[in-house]
């Protein structure tokens, strides 16, 4: 096979396969440091490490929404931490059938000649890293790439360095045990139409296909976490029927069937928004090689952080606004979402102008 | 989109998928003048006109046989004939449901700098050509593209070159109304295994659909012509399921769902290989986004040829005997050809080293 099939072969397939289980989907709980700093000041609470721990303990264990969960992406630092009952949250992970997976790249930084288009930096010691974490439990990585739509943006050097970087990735990921989760976002910034959106997003993961490929990448053992397609973010809202056709379509185009699932990035879309649009995606009445599901930050967690608001007497509440979340989109994967599961608070964009982790 | 989305689109996707329905496939019978004069050769029979006119009057008119075929490729002498009782054939295979189809490449010829790989042309007014080949009731068309392997080869040049020419022709012929037949042969001459053949024709299909991307095909409005994935002509050969299994696990790796089928090419398999391997493909019990079938030419024809002898005599016999393969083949795109529809004839090895059409 051009795929470079290691030890760890076997493995990597199954634990993709795992994580692509219809009805489940995963918890993107790998904000950095200085990201999860926004979100808490947000809410006014104070980014110290036990906060930090404080929210990721109110979601961990939230009863019942680690059913509707087959992963969850940490940040280096929480892979580490515990409950405040002393048990790592890894094992609180595994012993619900939610498998750990670290982020590993270490942000972006702009690329000399362009037009604020960036690279995704982390390689250094990137093997070594994975060895670590696979021994802290993890079985699968992120690493977010970020392209922009402009009059001449994505250009092609952009397109390259994140096409190639993805596939190093990937490959160094597998070469340690660890799924990669290819995650090239196409950015909503801007008054784009939906037809643009859809023909960089082709494009772009053309482009991913072949660098995987180009780097003996063993497709049926990583996951792809996509933009969905939609309009510019200054432009008119169109219904998830469309974003649905749009984005499926897109995927046909350019995602191997060899591909066990599709983790849709939410970027800006506030939680209801981008549960209707897996809703609606699950729903197209055309064949899908692969799971339709989702790698939700924002989208899942908004609600239940200002439910929280940082308070003791608030988790038990808060931990029912995540559940609320959970269950919705994983109705979502199967197509089987009805709404009505929105407050004000989950109807709320969370779009940022030129958002950065 | 970033697919070309012409005035015919719509009409591009409607032909491909049906061409590409279930329990059908395409003849190849665009022999050029010279091909055609060594299979005729090979029975004694002399190559001029009319017995080309009669060769393939004898296949368009075989009865039934046309029920299990959406398409035949035809050479453009072919395209303007008719039978002997004045029918253009397109009409005759109009009349049956069977679309025409027309090879629109002029062979190859070499690289310079290389071990003997080639490119293949026919770009000259190729649009031109196209639009009156549409006139005359084609509807899709094909384009030979071939890879050897050796110690060196297939080249990164010869990929390049190959792959690019496919996208040129795929995208010029879509501009024209025709479905392109995208063919990227790679020969099965060499003692190389199985292992082998699986990663060039991985490694080729990437950088064909990344072309195809580059130069916005329609997906969506093409098929694929690959060869099947198999040992080297000079390597020990291997159970149907084992080819199954190597073929589908490539394709699953590079060709994206939005293409409605593939259809195989025999290469120099016998008639008899040939429809068990498809039918071992299609028994396969893996998700495909795709038809499997098949465009067979020395595979369809081979029997029916001996038994014909090019005597008139013999017509109803050689008749039979391809109405016998036609069906066999529909069946195996089925996953139900059952076997023993093998003559000596039809267990014959149809390998040519270094084969040129």
């Amino acid at each position: 096979m051009s795929a470079f099939v290691g030890k760890y072969a076997e493995e990597l397939i199954k634990n993709a396969r795992y994580i692509a289980t219809p009805g489940k989907g995963i918890l993107a709980a790998d904000e950095s440091t200085g990201t999860i700093g926004k979100r808490l000041s947000s809410i006014n609470v104070e980014n110290i490490e036990s906060n930090r721990q404080a929210l990721r303990e109110l979601l961990f264990t939230s009863p019942n929404a680690l059913l509707h969960l087959s992963g969850v992406i940490l940040f280096e630092e929480t892979l580490y931490q515990k409950t405040c009952d002393g048990k790592p949250f890894v094992e609180v992970l595994q012993e619900n059938n939610v498998i750990p997976g670290i982020k590993v790249d270490k942000g972006t930084v702009e690329i000399a000649g362009t037009n604020g288009e960036t690279t995704t930096q982390g390689f250094d010691s990137l093997g070594a890293r994975c060895q670590q974490y696979y021994k802290a439990g993890a079985r699968f990585a992120k690493w977010r790439a970020v392209l922009k739509i402009g009059p001449n943006e994505p250009s092609e050097l952009a397109i390259q360095q994140n096409a190639q970087g993805l596939a190093r990735y990937a490959i160094i990921c597998q070469e340690n045990g660890l799924v990669p989760i290819v995650e090239p976002e196409v950015l909503t910034d801007g008054s784009h139409d939906i037809k643009k959106c859809a023909a960089v997003t082709e494009i772009v993961l053309a482009a991913v296909y072949k660098a995987l490929n180009d780097h003996h990448v063993l497709l049926e053992g990583t996951l792809l976490k996509p933009n969905m397609v939609t309009p510019g973010s200054d432009s008119p809202k169109v219904a998830p029927e469309v974003i649905a056709e749009y984005t499926v379509t897109a995927l046909r185009r350019t995602v191997p069937a060899a591909v066990p699932g599709i983790v849709f990035l939410s970027g800006g879309q506030s939680e209801e928004e981008a549960t209707l649009n897996l809703n609606a995606m699950n729903k197209l009445d055309v064949l899908k090689p692969w799971t339709l599901s989702f790698s939700f930050g924002r989208a899942l967690q908004q609600s239940t952080l200002k439910t929280w608001g940082g308070k003791k007497e608030n988790v038990s509440k808060a931990q029912k606004a995540f559940l609320v979340r959970c269950k919705a989109n994983s109705d979502a994967t199967l197509g089987k979402y009805t709404g009505g599961s929105t407050g004000g608070l989950a109807s709320e964009s969370l779009f940022v102008k030129g958002y950065k982790y």
